[in-house]
């Protein structure tokens, strides 16, 4: 996965704002979402690696968790097949 | 929309701008702004319109529609403040918050909210009280200095308009009848969402204006939601003389 050209993150105290300048739209990210998002580009199972370390969750749990997230920002079209 | 016919002008305010506007208002057109008159294709074309509506005037983008024919003071400060509106999305310098704003003793005080929120009611009352007056319903936030800019008022003559004030707080105002006063701070993601959904040129400003939103969410915003105008003004004076600036 590649992220989308153009987009401006900015980290703020308990997550992460997510701009699309050419959409004009704004996402407010939390702290899982944000992890997810700084990692995307890395294989599903190495960013549920990090969650899982990050959060005391199960390896299975990270995964699903990441996974669902991803494809809501491919379906956003924040993420991109590479 | 309502029907809008009449003759064309074009004017030239640094854009070459037509209007197109009803037979009411032919006497705006033909007086103080026909001496702007020029010729040339335009770059902008603006609709002046009267339909029957709630307010005496509503702004829709590049249209303007009046409840009755104004006076020509009245449409010069419209049109000072519908210029305004449209080039915000154009400044990259400052991030133009839906706010209108006042001077406390500690700097600006903005009041932020969508339309109906009661920030012009509450804003007109402060400066009736001797707070000058900043800006209503647009307000520039310096992306690097914090300072807020004054402008033209557009509804209400103040005693005094102050010069660029230092950010002192933003407070995200909510008018809702029949409920019980709330009142509690913002900060990070919360504030992140009233400052993303509660300004005009986010894109013009880019990363910059981002970074702003993210310094402004760290200090964190005040949401308020009052039952009633004075009920708001007594929470809003105190913010304005008790609370210490933020970092």
């Amino acid at each position: 996965m590649r992220k989308k050209d153009g987009l401006i993150s900015q980290r703020i105290e308990d997550g992460l704002i997510l701009y699309d300048p050419q959409a004009d739209e704004a996402y407010v990210l939390n702290e899982t979402a944000a992890l997810v998002w700084e990692n995307a580009e890395l294989p599903e199972e190495e960013i549920a690696a990090i969650l899982s370390e990050r959060y005391d969750v199960g390896n299975e749990e990270a995964l699903e968790d990441a996974r669902a997230f991803i494809a809501e920002l491919v379906g956003k079209g924040l993420l991109l097949p590479s | 929309m309502s029907e809008v016919s009449g003759r064309l002008i074009t004017l030239h305010f640094g854009k070459r701008v037509v209007w197109s506007y009803p037979a009411e208002l032919s006497s705006l057109f033909g007086g103080f702004i026909s001496r702007f008159r020029t010729s040339g294709p335009p770059d902008i074309a603006l609709t002046v319109g009267i339909r029957e509506q709630a307010d005496p005037f509503e702004i829709e983008g590049f249209a303007c529609f009046f409840r009755e024919p104004p006076s020509e003071l009245d449409f010069i400060n419209v049109l000072s403040y519908w210029t305004r509106r449209l080039l915000a999305p154009q400044l990259a310098s400052a991030l133009v918050l839906h706010a209108s704003a006042v001077e406390a003793r500690r700097g600006a005080l903005l009041l932020m909210g969508p339309r109906g929120s009661g920030k012009t009611t509450l804003a007109k009352a402060l400066c009736e009280e001797g707070y000058p007056f900043i800006a209503e319903d647009g307000a520039p936030v310096g992306v690097d200095d914090l300072l807020v800019h004054p402008s033209l008022p557009m509804s209400f003559l103040p005693d005094s308009i102050a010069g660029p004030t230092k950010l002192f707080r933003i407070i995200a105002i909510s008018y809702a009848p029949g409920s019980r006063t709330a009142l509690s701070e913002l900060r990070g993601r919360g504030a992140s969402l009233e400052l993303l959904r509660e300004n005009f040129n986010l894109k013009a400003t880019g990363s910059r204006g981002l970074a702003l939103v993210a310094r402004l969410s760290e200090r964190g915003i005040i949401s308020l939601s009052f039952p009633e105008r004075d009920e708001g003004l007594r929470v809003i004076r105190e913010i304005a003389e008790r609370e210490p600036a933020p970092r």
